[in-house]
């Protein structure tokens, strides 16, 4: 059964605010948010939805995303809806004149509130990935880079035994195991578009890092 | 994103996340630690195609490990340099790859590149869109160089431009769409002219300083619309010349100038800018000067800043400018915050707390509280190269010294350090490195304490030894005692100063 949760902005039915009409969505396990159109903008796959489908009162659903993550992305959505946006960027342009994208990302700039928003996500609990595969699906591209720059500050420097310790990753020999490239590939949202997927290089090993 | 019990983890994310995460990890941590936690993320490495390799300050074993472990079609960026903490790196990588294996490479930068090994890149590259280079000769050798660089700068891919030549001679084709320009010199305002009236696609254009001769004629009734940012890093143009350059800019949105006491009326800014200048929205700046005489009451100083504190300025622009004077010196500095990029007369003035390198002259005794003094105005750990000159045979010899280890202990980000004394020993300069430093440039006495600083410094990655002397003669033998000792290591020895790229220690 649905219920509409606590935390979505107190308005009822189909409604408009001063910044617009509330659009509601409906996480995988049916509970009920109530957004407005600060939230919409943010999120490319709900605004799609929304302009696709005539919603009117009924919510969206969003089946990858249960309601114990939907919930602070909201949250999040609230928090940055006034924020200035950034200049349009194409990431997949190549031919960019900007000589910035070919500088390193910098991963060091996550703002306060970001980061203590990203700390109720965990390693352990695996609710630190729920909420970067979440970001990717719903198309938010702030909180998707946040999530993935505070891996890369768990990553930077740390040796390859500590990231496994960390990511509680089993070290499978080549061609077993879930970390298996044929395991992998299925899995994964893209296929290597370059390499030969034979070209792997030598076994995992002790890495210079290590030493 | 589950819909089920079972937990996610960092080995469930799609191979586009972990791209993601790779964005933003250094090539050391991607190559030689997440490569190597599992056969997933190894082959994910391999398959990553937007590495960017920046080998201007890299030890020559991360160096050959990093080329060993990569596969150049990744590569969307590279930086390869052979100043002196890397000598001879250039050749060194043509000798690895050959340029037209990076089939993805986009943006390039060179620094002190020899003529011939420019010619080995651009005779393949033509895909570049970002191009920044500096050769190793102030001097062009070749005579065909010109000709070759006035076709890169006409190819269409090119967006981005930095050099540090004269434009003299180079032919810039309205065809070009170049949007950025960067030439760390100065052009006389003919050159000027020339390019921003080929480039029509150039947005920013940076220099060191425009010159304008009496003889040049300014006409302000043409107008460039496409520039939108302009920068004149050292300039000496007067008020009514630098007015006259601007009005050829009326889209104008940022403007960045670093000059002298000509600029230093507010008043006359405010009006031309509401006149001329309506798009300006940044307004980046600069201006020292000299008040000739010793200004001691504050109203003196007062009056330089009042004109810069008028509603337009703080209200309507929001742009703030500081006042430092200088009361041993009778020099003031008017700017702009945040600081704009220090230059060289900036650099004469210590008031930054963000500087990232450090001159200290010692001249007799350590002066009692001078670190402190220092930690009033600087941010120690931000710096990461020292250079120190300072007298170790005279007196005062163990108190200068446990002050500049005391100092150095402080500089915790410290990369770069360099040691001015003829007569310093080298178990002295092995006392003073410390082990986080990669690279030292020092005087040394002879032959022997290279070898013996060589032998116990072995963190460094590189070292410079300026040779004086005699000592020019018995370079041979250490050279070889060096491939010995150290192999592989690559070096230049130029105008006094032997730079060697140290190779692995030879156990």
């Amino acid at each position: 059964m649905a219920t509409t949760a606590e935390a979505s902005n107190t308005t009822t039915g189909n409604t408009e605010t001063a910044t617009g009409k509330m659009i509601k969505i409906q996480s995988n396990d049916g509970q009920i948010f109530e957004v407005d159109q600060g939230v919409v903008e943010q999120s490319s796959t709900i605004k799609t939805l929304s302009d696709l489908m005539d919603v009117g009162d009924v919510p969206i659903p969003l089946p990858n995303v249960k309601a114990s993550i939907l919930g602070p992305i909201v949250d999040f959505c609230n928090h940055h809806k006034n924020d200035q946006k950034p200049e349009p960027i194409d990431e997949d342009d190549d031919d960019d004149p900007n000589k910035d994208i070919y500088e390193p990302k910098r991963s060091d700039d996550i703002c306060e509130w970001d980061l203590n928003f990203i700390k109720q996500f965990t390693v352990p609990e695996g609710t630190l990935f729920d909420i970067i595969m979440a970001a990717n699906y719903l198309g938010i591209k702030t909180l998707l880079a946040v999530g993935c720059k505070t891996i890369a500050n768990m990553v930077r420097g740390k040796s390859s035994t500590e990231v496994r310790e960390m990511f509680n990753i089993s070290y499978d020999p080549p061609g077993e195991g879930i970390n298996a490239p044929n395991a992998i590939e299925g899995q994964a949202g893209t296929v290597p578009t370059t390499q030969d997927a034979n070209a792997t290089g030598p076994s995992p090993q002790p890495d210079p890092m290590n030493q | 994103m589950s819909t089920n019990n079972h937990t996610s983890s960092i080995c469930t994310l799609p191979v586009e996340l972990i791209y993601r995460i790779l964005d933003t990890l250094d090539n050391e941590t991607i190559l030689f630690s997440f490569g190597y936690t599992c056969k997933r993320f190894q082959t994910i490495i391999h398959t990553y195609n937007q590495y960017k390799l920046n080998f201007k300050s890299i030890s020559k074993r991360y160096f050959h490990l990093i080329c060993h472990s990569i596969h150049p079609e990744n590569i969307i960026s590279l930086t390869l340099s052979n100043n002196k903490q890397t000598p001879d790196q250039i050749k060194c990588f043509l000798s690895i790859f050959s340029i037209q294996q990076f089939i993805r490479l986009r943006s390039l930068t060179l620094n002190k590149i020899d003529e011939d090994d420019f010619y080995t890149v651009f005779q393949f590259k033509n895909t570049i869109s970002s191009l920044s280079f500096t050769f190793l000769k102030s001097t062009l050798q070749n005579s065909q160089t010109i000709s070759l660089l006035s076709s890169i700068i006409s190819n269409k891919n090119l967006r981005y431009l930095d050099f540090n030549l004269s434009p003299k001679d180079l032919l810039w084709s309205n065809q070009c769409l170049l949007q950025t320009l960067i030439i760390s010199n100065s052009v006389n305002f003919t050159q000027f002219s020339t390019i921003i009236s080929n480039l029509l696609q150039l947005k920013k254009f940076v220099l060191q300083d425009c010159i304008i001769h009496k003889n040049d004629i300014i006409d302000c009734s043409i107008h460039y619309l496409q520039l939108i940012s302009l920068s004149f890093n050292d300039s000496k143009l007067n008020m009514d010349n630098c007015e006259l350059l601007l009005c050829l800019f009326p889209l104008l949105e940022h403007f960045h100038i670093v000059g002298g006491d000509y600029f230093f009326d507010g008043f006359r800014w405010e009006k031309f800018i509401q006149k001329n200048l309506l798009k300006l929205k940044k307004f980046e700046f600069a201006f020292c000067g000299n008040t000739s005489m010793l200004w001691k009451n504050s109203n003196d100083i007062e009056s330089l800043i009042t004109p810069f504190r008028t509603p337009f300025w703080i209200e309507h622009k929001q742009w703030i400018v500081v006042c430092c004077y200088f009361i041993d010196t009778n020099n003031y500095t008017l700017y702009s915050l945040p600081i704009c990029k220090s230059n060289n007369i900036l650099s004469q003035n210590p008031f930054f707390r963000k500087l990232h390198a450090l001159s200290l002259c010692i001249e007799n005794e350590w002066p009692t509280g001078s670190t402190e003094y220092l930690l009033t105005f600087i941010n120690l750990s931000s710096i990461n190269e020292l250079s120190i000159s300072i007298d170790l045979e005279n007196e005062y010899v163990l108190d200068k010294l446990t002050n500049i280890t005391s100092l150095l202990n402080q500089l915790y980000n410290l990369q770069s350090l360099r040691i001015d004394n003829c007569l310093t020993s080298a178990e002295i300069i092995c006392l003073l490195v410390p082990n986080h430093v990669k690279y030292l440039r020092t005087v040394v006495r002879d032959i022997d304490n290279m070898k013996f600083i060589i032998e116990q410094l072995t963190h460094l990655s590189s070292i410079t030894f300026e040779i004086f002397g005699k000592m020019k003669y018995f370079l041979e033998d250490f050279l070889t005692w060096l491939m010995k000792k150290r192999i592989n290591s690559t070096y230049r020895y130029d105008d006094q100063f032997l730079s060697i790229w140290l190779g692995k220690i030879n156990n």
